[in-house]
């Protein structure tokens, strides 16, 4: 296991790196949000402009917390590295494709050891790196 | 000869004819070529009410208030186009878009600017919201003569007609914005590219939804938006939708609550109970194209909470 310190102001935020479809892409700030919760597939929420390394993308309407229906696209992208460390195991994770930051959510987070210190105002995450 | 048909051509708030009279009139007023008192007072009203307010915003606050005032903006709109249907205005007026009236008016308006260091971009939008208007017009009068019955279901069911007129508008609202500019130089001058960008974000809109309907009335063309419904999840979601509406209703009723993927020639390649599932199917089956996802019954696949 590999022990990662995450900057910590109020909110927390990783670097990581994703392939979409063969493109390798490193995407900084990824907000982490543990209300983004695992009930549904998804598990990441990229900037539109990510999109455009998809092969195939499937498109679709989802509905968001405010009860705003809204179409979008997405794609299985493959988490390779976080922090720049990579993954003893790649995670697939759904992702989809809407304007604003990006955003990872409990798919992700469900496969590691996450600590928010409140007290300390630091968070480290901690994965099975190479 | 336009169709007896109509019905939603009929209600839409800007009817494809009508279109190169209120440009024409747009441009006339800003020249001062118009004597039409009635229509200078509902242009009057237009300014005062709605293009002041939104020109004299912060750079930062003016889309904000321009998407904000479309609304009052189509009510105006109707008015004016209410003066054109009383026929209070001499009837041979009426015209729709052509490539000669886009040249002519690009002239003119390089005329007017052409001492105008601003002028490449204005042109530029110009030409564009032009070309959009055009394609507007023409699609839905050649569409209206050839598919009739075809064009009156996508309008009224197939397409989201507000959203289509929110860009309608929108796209002469932006135009009348940019001529303000332009005939105000001085205070406006630091606004000009917001306002181009408005406009071209509404035209570049307008242009899919354009798109959209004319492939919606001819299916047999869809290979020619592939690349549009690929980048624009809108564009893809009203043909995804529009290609589950076709699914015979057998189907669906025996496939009730169950995901569907659609490819958009319109073949059902995948369901199962679970989005995971189907995507697993997906996989199994090696299909490699982009699909419209479906849950049979439901507005949405999914729920997410951000």
């Amino acid at each position: 296991m590999y022990n990662c310190n995450l900057s910590c102001n109020g909110e927390s935020r990783l670097k990581l790196e994703i392939t979409i479809s063969d493109t390798r892409k490193e995407i900084y700030d990824v907000l982490i949000d543990t209300g983004f919760t695992a009930t549904s597939i998804f598990g990441l929420k990229l900037p539109l402009e990510y999109a455009q390394y998809a092969r195939n993308l499937y498109t679709s309407s989802i509905s968001l917390a405010d009860t705003n229906e809204i179409p979008v696209q997405y794609v299985c992208g493959i988490v390779t590295k976080i922090e720049g460390k990579i993954l003893k195991k790649k995670v697939p994770l759904w992702t989809f494709f809407m304007k604003g930051k990006p955003i990872i959510g409990m798919h992700f987070l469900q496969k590691c050891k996450i600590c928010f210190d409140g007290l300390k105002n630091t968070t480290s995450i901690e994965f099975d790196f190479l | 000869m336009a169709s007896i048909k109509r019905k939603a051509i009929n209600q839409m708030l800007v009817e494809p004819e009508e279109l190169g009279t209120i440009f024409t009139s747009l441009y006339n007023i800003m020249t001062q070529e118009s004597k039409q008192n009635i229509l200078i007072e509902v242009f009057q009203d237009i300014t005062t009410n709605i293009i002041i307010p939104i020109i004299t915003t912060s750079a930062e606050e003016i889309e904000d208030r321009f998407n904000r005032y479309i609304t009052p903006f189509q009510s105006q709109l109707k008015k004016l186009i209410d003066i054109i249907k009383d026929n209070r205005l001499n009837k041979n007026h009426l015209q729709s878009f052509n490539i000669s009236d886009i040249e002519n008016f690009s002239n003119d308006f390089y005329i007017m600017i052409e001492n105008d260091f601003r002028n490449e971009s204005f042109l530029k939008e110009v030409s564009y919201t032009l070309k959009v208007y055009n394609e507007y017009s023409k699609t839905l009068l050649k569409n209206d003569i050839e598919k009739p019955d075809i064009l009156d279901n996508v309008l009224s069911y197939r397409i989201d007609m507000n959203d289509l007129q929110k860009y309608v508008s929108g796209s002469i609202l932006a135009f009348y914005c940019i001529l303000f500019c332009i005939s105000n130089r001085q205070e406006t001058e630091r606004l000009l590219p917001i306002v181009l960008k408005i406009s071209e974000k509404y035209n570049h809109n307008l242009l899919n939804y354009v798109k959209t309907i004319d492939i919606l009335c001819n299916r047999e063309r869809i290979e020619e938006i592939k690349e549009l419904i690929h980048t624009n999840a809108v564009v893809a979601e009203i043909i995804g939708k529009s290609l589950v509406a076709d699914i015979p209703l057998e189907f669906k009723v025996q496939n009730i609550g169950r995901f569907i993927a659609i490819n958009y020639n319109g073949s059902i390649v995948a369901k199962s109970d679970t989005l995971e599932g189907l995507h697993n199917e997906i996989d199994k089956k090696g299909i490699e194209n982009d699909c419209y996802i479906d849950r049979i019954g439901y507005n949405t696949i999914a729920k997410i909470d951000l």
